[in-house]
């Protein structure tokens, strides 16, 4: 069992805070989706805990253990990210046998598939690719390295329709074959909702959900009847958006229902992730710290 | 720790530059100047041994040195993304630089004795040959300590190398190219503030400064320095210069660009 | 296979729902083997665990079986089964739903009957 830890993580850019006391555990062997809009602190967040920039206070652990200054344990993960840390001059294959001796190992087997899928050349030069195939590389390393945590953000940058498909599938395929920790940080909600395991949205630098999507969905309710009776229903609960049509109006809950009775005219049913993040981290703010309360 | 693998990764990047730096210099300076006067017809003007005294040999090597001192931040983007920590890359870097200077001081010093003195008669080819070497009687003592010195000289320019790129390589590309264009500025002011309170007032309070660097140098009136104040200086400043290069090491990031 | 999913209800429920239509309506033979978590989490892009556990549901009701180094294969008299049950939340299901429905509309049980009737002739 590996945990990795951040522990009361802040960071400022001059006056402007980033990150604010952010605290998270990642367990073995899940796909977690780090969610939130641009600027809510999410590559910040990964590139502190890869230990490539210092947080100003807090911790990364793994295992108990801090990763500065810790080949071992900073040799357990793996950023793949939109910076470029390779040098433009070096070759693909070059590029690949120095991160092999110095991870201590590599799927061949694995990467000479995925670069046959993808028609990745790799006798190039990585200045010379494509965003794209920039994009593919880097996935690739991240998916053939021996790391327990792959950490990949903004994933699909660049890359097709076709080769989205492609990396999703043999995403899932390496986890499968080879269970591991996966931080997925996204913008593309849709395209991760049902691979994710266990959802994390940052928000202006917090944290504001963190809990497996099943029990997050769980608690997603769509009110749908005649305005009346959806504000008298909802009287109470944690709304935190709503629709009106005419005189039909969907209000859209996150929390448990209590035992209320429901009005025959009512119609229940959940909604989906992406618009659960919408509402989460649009006008509502109100509902944010609601959500704080109910995690403790 | 993965000192090993990371020493091996630097020095192979490494040793390729210096090989390549000397094939370069061959072709300039060797090879080039023999083609153009075969071309001009002056074949009879060139001399082999007129190129080679010159002292880019031994000089080339201490420029690479400070060169890729000061070109670190590449190496470290490829390291962090390879979950090697600052320190790993410290400690490995400082053995490759003390490798490659191994290796770059015992090419220049036999290029000295095998070269440079048998072949084109020199005597003063270096600092220690034209200031220290006679203060030894034993010319095998004197060899000796040729190759520490001049050593300890290379120790001295790769590490001030580093603490200035090392330096550098904390900022951002706008504050660094700040930085390169107004210390030479206000160090060349500061040389002229000094200059003029010397020679304008007469403030002789800086005789303490000649009589220390003399002290330093090891100066003697008469006949030979004395090499080993200088020696004992080299190591202390490298001692203080390896301090500072360390803290910068663990203080660097990837920058925002 | 085909699957559909919707954003109203738990994701594995959907998969454990659909393996069992895929049966009822002979997608899946009976003794045949059906594709595996792996299969059905890269095709449609579902976390494995999740797929797991709505086959674990069809496991649960000896719908399908694991046999261990070959993967999952439906049970005999399975499509039995699950026309069994389905028929037994039919009403609940359909049936309810479609009185109310009528009633909405003003459709009289009489008339209800009749369009029943001429759905059947259909």
């Amino acid at each position: 069992m590996t945990v990795l830890e951040v522990s009361h993580i802040s960071k400022a850019f001059g006056s402007k805070r980033v990150l604010s006391d952010i605290n998270l555990t990642f367990e073995d062997n899940k796909i977690y989706g780090l969610l939130g809009r641009n600027g809510a602190g999410k590559s910040t967040l990964l590139s502190i805990m890869t230990n490539r920039n210092f947080a100003d206070s807090g911790q990364i652990k793994i295992d108990s253990e801090d990763v500065s200054d810790n080949d071992s344990k900073l040799g357990l993960m793996y950023l793949m990210s939109e910076v470029n840390l390779y040098a433009n001059g070096w070759k693909l294959t070059q590029i690949i046998k120095d991160s092999e001796s110095l991870y201590g190992g590599f799927d061949h087997e694995l990467a000479n598939r995925l670069i046959k899928e993808f028609g990745l050349d790799v006798n190039q030069k990585f200045g010379k690719l494509s965003t794209g195939y920039n994009s593919i590389f880097k996935l690739i390393l991240a998916l053939c390295l021996p790391v327990k945590f792959v950490l990949l953000d903004e994933p699909v940058l660049g890359l097709d329709a076709n080769h989205r498909e492609l990396f999703y599938s043999e995403l899932i395929q390496s986890y499968a074959d080879n269970p591991r920790t996966f931080i997925v940080s996204t913008h593309l909600i849709e395209e991760v909702a049902n691979i994710i395991s266990d959802v994390i949205v940052l928000d202006q630098g917090r944290v504001i959900l963190n809990q497996p999507v099943e029990d997050v969905l769980a608690k997603t309710h769509s009110v749908v009847g005649p305005q009346k009776d959806v504000d008298q229903y909802t009287k109470g609960l944690n709304v935190i958006g709503h629709d009106t049509m005419g005189n039909i109006r969907a209000d859209y809950v996150y929390g448990d229902l209590d035992d209320r009775v429901l009005p025959d005219t009512i119609q229940l049913s959940n909604f989906d992730l992406q618009k659960l993040f919408i509402f989460l981290t649009n006008q509502y703010e109100g509902s944010a710290q609601h959500e704080d309360q109910q995690g403790h | 720790m993965k000192t090993n693998k990371v020493t091996k990764f630097l020095f192979r990047k490494q040793i390729i530059g210096l090989a390549e730096m000397y094939v370069f210099l061959f072709v300039a300076f060797l090879v080039l100047p023999f083609i153009f006067s075969l071309i001009s017809g002056s074949l009879s003007d060139y001399s082999l041994a007129e190129q080679m005294r010159g002292t880019w040999v031994t000089a080339a090597f201490g420029v690479y040195m400070f060169a890729i001192s000061t070109l670190s931040y590449e190496n470290f983007k490829f390291l962090i993304q390879n979950g090697i920590s600052r320190q790993t890359f410290f400690n490995s870097q400082i053995v490759v630089n003390g490798l490659l200077i191994l290796i770059g001081n015992t090419f220049n010093v036999a290029y000295q004795y095998l070269v440079l003195m048998p072949l084109v008669h020199a005597r003063n080819t270096n600092i220690f040959m034209s200031s220290y070497a006679g203060y030894f009687h034993n010319s095998i003592v004197a060899f000796l300590f040729n190759f520490i010195f001049s050593g300890l000289l290379l120790v001295v320019g790769a590490l001030a190398g580093m603490v200035i790129g090392n330096f550098l390589t904390l900022f951002s590309k706008f504050i660094q190219r700040i930085i390169l264009i107004v210390t030479p500025i206000v160090g060349y002011i500061t040389l002229m503030y000094a200059a003029s309170r010397v020679i304008l007032h007469h403030d002789f309070e800086m005789t303490w400064v000649a009589n220390f660097a003399k002290f330093v140098l090891g100066y003697r009136s008469t006949g030979s320095y004395d090499p080993f104040p200088m020696i004992v200086a080299m190591v202390v400043v490298s001692a203080i210069m390896l301090l500072i290069v360390r803290y910068l090491f663990s203080k660097k990031q990837l920058k925002r660009e | 296979m085909k699957f559909e999913f919707n954003s109203s209800e738990p994701i594995y429920r959907q998969v454990a729902e659909q393996i069992e239509d895929a049966i009822a309506s002979g997608g899946f033979e009976e003794g045949g083997q059906i594709p595996s978590t792996t299969e059905i989490s890269k095709e449609f892009h579902i976390n494995p665990a999740t797929v797991l556990k709505g086959m674990n549901i069809v496991v649960s009701k000896n719908l399908i079986e694991k046999r261990r180094g070959l993967g999952m294969f439906v049970q005999e008299g399975a499509r039995k089964r699950i026309l069994a049950e389905k028929r037994n939340g039919f009403f609940d299901e359909f049936v309810v739903n479609l009185v109310r429905e009528a009633q909405n509309l003003d459709i009289s049980e009489d008339e209800l009957l009749e369009l029943v009737k001429r759905g059947y002739q259909k």
